[in-house]
């Protein structure tokens, strides 16, 4: 039986959660008056909050959208566009494959929602040269960006959440979710041929006419600033580099700076915040127009969304339920199957983000009565994946479908649940054989 | 589906804001809007001539003809600011006299156009007027579908010119399809 204090946390984070879906009210408002109304009654103490919101991920996710808001005014996403335009050569296979390798490979580095931004109204372009329907192309586009998410630490939300309360690394994220993305992206690549292949004819001279307009852009002209290209190339190369030896950084500086301690380490974030000050003092953009553009609902969502779910720690919900889970499953084996397709499913109506904010406390709940470290894995693989589950399910699907719409191509809701649920059901039913396999539980 | 379209609108509206648009002006700086993709259909063709223009283009007749069903106004545009000049400083028949051998010269310039042109199966129609040459063909212009603009037009020396003033500002200022020949 709960007690009053459990039942109002329960019924906050529910109506939370219901608000959230159907967002007429912003997302960041809904997330902020749950948490306003959990700290008025006093269920989340001030110091309570305060070790509840991951600053790791807030400061994380700030750093890489001052990085990118800085790279975004020199034409570098428009330079990419054009380029992968040009190397398709008036081929509609192509086009899919390379911007969904394309699309793959930026969203696993940079933000999902800008890449995807950036890279749709190209690929609604070339469609419209090609007179082909644009829809697998802008289906193949979400999809390829929710798996390239998948694989590294800064490619999704649910993956900079995972890493920062868990203490995952750079590196182990490529090495686990690297290899499940790519073999993932090489599945979604094959489906997609073989249900729209066939309708992505064009007559040779049709290409040649395609090639020749597509030729005609000029992708240097896209530059707007080539300094600034040049050092947010720079610095973005940096910022990864330094996301590969984030974790053992202080071996390396310490061969340079003796003073240094050697079991030096840096967390993802504070990576993010040099690599953002280095572009900010490099750039001598006005640090005031950078900081505007940082998405403050965003930041103010995900602490919102922490402090709701701490509520829920605090009063012993999580708790509750991870004993549950517990008695449910015997097995690591058990409880990574129960969660990746929990999670894979859950994502695909709640949105990645919420779910994983919930579950993460409940697998360091579960901690105590068995190795949680390859459930972490299972989590991200379910709700990066999941993302592809329905149309509502990820930002970026979100943000395609609605450029889309502004553009007179309408993708209706089963349209994408059809090919999002198959892709969700063959992206993490092979991941989680490939988790099964690195854990040697197969 | 109008709950879907609904929330798809709501949530694209929480997560982007204001960048589509400003994304949507960067691309339209460099790739053609579905309106400019779409053939601009030619039915119509102004062709300025003056004294400048010395000799019929051959070339201009031929891609001029690849417009089918199309009609060419061959409008000889004869200064007025300078006929009353001539006015003023010498008397009213020397400025008839001027304005006689001009429109001599533009009617011989027409016949030899329209020659050019209704051989190739296009077209023609005259207009012999008096004004400003700069002026009135931006006046008229948007009558038209297209300019096709001599690349001497109102030069003062046709003989040395490559392109002259007049004819780059006319480009510059059209809000129609220029030629420049």
């Amino acid at each position: 039986m709960l007690t009053t204090i459990q039942l109002i946390a329960l019924v906050v984070f529910i109506a939370t959660y219901i608000l959230i879906i159907d967002e007429r009210i912003h997302r960041a408002v809904a997330a902020m008056a749950g948490a306003a109304v959990v700290v008025f009654l006093g269920i989340v103490p001030w110091e309570s909050m305060l070790e509840h919101i991951d600053f790791g991920t807030i400061f994380l996710l700030m750093g890489m959208m001052i990085i990118i808001n800085v790279a975004r005014h020199s034409g570098l996403f428009e330079y990419i566009a054009i380029r992968t335009a040009k190397m398709a050569k008036g081929s509609p296979i192509m086009v899919l494959v390379l911007f969904s390798v394309v699309t793959a490979i930026v969203s696993a580095f940079l933000d999902n929602v800008t890449t995807v931004l950036l890279l749709t109204p190209m690929l609604l372009y070339i469609t419209k040269l090609m007179d082909l329907n644009p829809v697998p192309f802008l289906l193949a586009e979400i999809i390829s960006s929710n798996v390239g998410g998948a694989g590294t630490l800064i490619g999704d939300p649910p993956n900079i959440m995972i890493a920062s309360s868990a203490g995952l690394t750079f590196n182990e994220f490529i090495t686990t979710m690297g290899p499940i993305a790519a073999v993932d992206m090489v599945l979604v690549l094959i489906l997609f041929l073989a249900v729209y292949g066939r309708s992505m004819k064009v007559t040779p001279e049709e290409k040649g006419i395609i090639t020749k307009t597509i030729n005609s852009l000029d992708e240097e002209g896209a530059i707007t600033d080539r300094k600034l290209f040049k050092k947010s190339v720079m610095v973005i190369l940096l910022v990864v580099f330094l996301f590969f030896i984030h974790s053992s950084i202080g071996t390396y500086l310490h061969m340079i700076f003796p003073f240094v301690d050697p079991a030096l380490a840096l967390e993802p974030a504070e990576v993010a915040l040099i690599g953002a000050a280095i572009i900010l003092i490099w750039s001598r953009v006005q640090p005031d127009e950078i900081f505007e553009k940082i998405e403050w609902t965003a930041l103010f969502f995900f602490a919102g969304l922490f402090v709701i779910v701490g509520a829920l720690v605090n009063t012993g919900i999580i708790e509750m339920v991870s004993q549950y889970m517990i008695s449910m499953v015997s097995n690591q084996f058990e409880a990574m199957f129960v969660i990746a397709w929990f999670s894979a499913f859950a994502s695909a109506i709640v949105d990645n983000i919420p779910l994983t904010a919930a579950l993460i406390p409940l697998i360091h709940d579960m901690s105590g009565t068995m190795d949680v470290y390859p459930l972490w894995w299972a989590l991200s693989l379910g709700a990066c994946m999941g993302g592809n589950g329905t149309a509502i399910a990820a930002s970026a699907n979100v943000v395609v479908l609605g450029v889309a719409e502004r553009e007179g191509v309408a993708i209706t809701f089963m349209q994408f649940l059809k090919i999002g649920m198959v892709t969700l059901v063959i992206t993490v039913a092979v991941g989680l054989l490939m988790l099964y396999a690195m854990f040697g539980m197969l | 589906m109008a709950y879907y379209k609904g929330l798809i609108k709501r949530k694209f509206k929480d997560v982007v804001g204001s960048k589509y648009e400003t994304i949507q002006k960067e691309y339209s700086e460099f790739i053609l809007t579905e309106e400019e993709m779409r053939p601009h259909e030619i039915k119509t063709i102004l062709l300025p001539l003056d004294y400048s223009v010395t000799e019929v283009s051959e070339s201009i007749c031929e891609l001029l003809a690849t417009y089918e069903n199309a009609t060419v106004t061959l409008m000889y545009i004869t200064d007025a600011h300078i006929a009353e000049i001539v006015r003023s400083s010498l008397d009213d028949a020397a400025a008839r006299e001027f304005i006689r051998k001009k429109e001599e010269y533009g009617t011989r310039l027409q016949d030899d156009y329209e020659h050019c042109l209704t051989s190739r199966g296009i077209r023609c129609m005259r207009r012999m007027i008096h004004g400003d040459k700069q002026q009135d063909v931006l006046k008229l212009a948007p009558d038209f579908d297209m300019i096709a603009l001599p690349k001497c037009y109102a030069s003062n020396h046709p003989d040395a010119c490559t392109v002259s003033s007049d004819a780059v500002l006319l480009a510059q200022s059209l809000t129609q399809p220029a030629i420049v020949f």
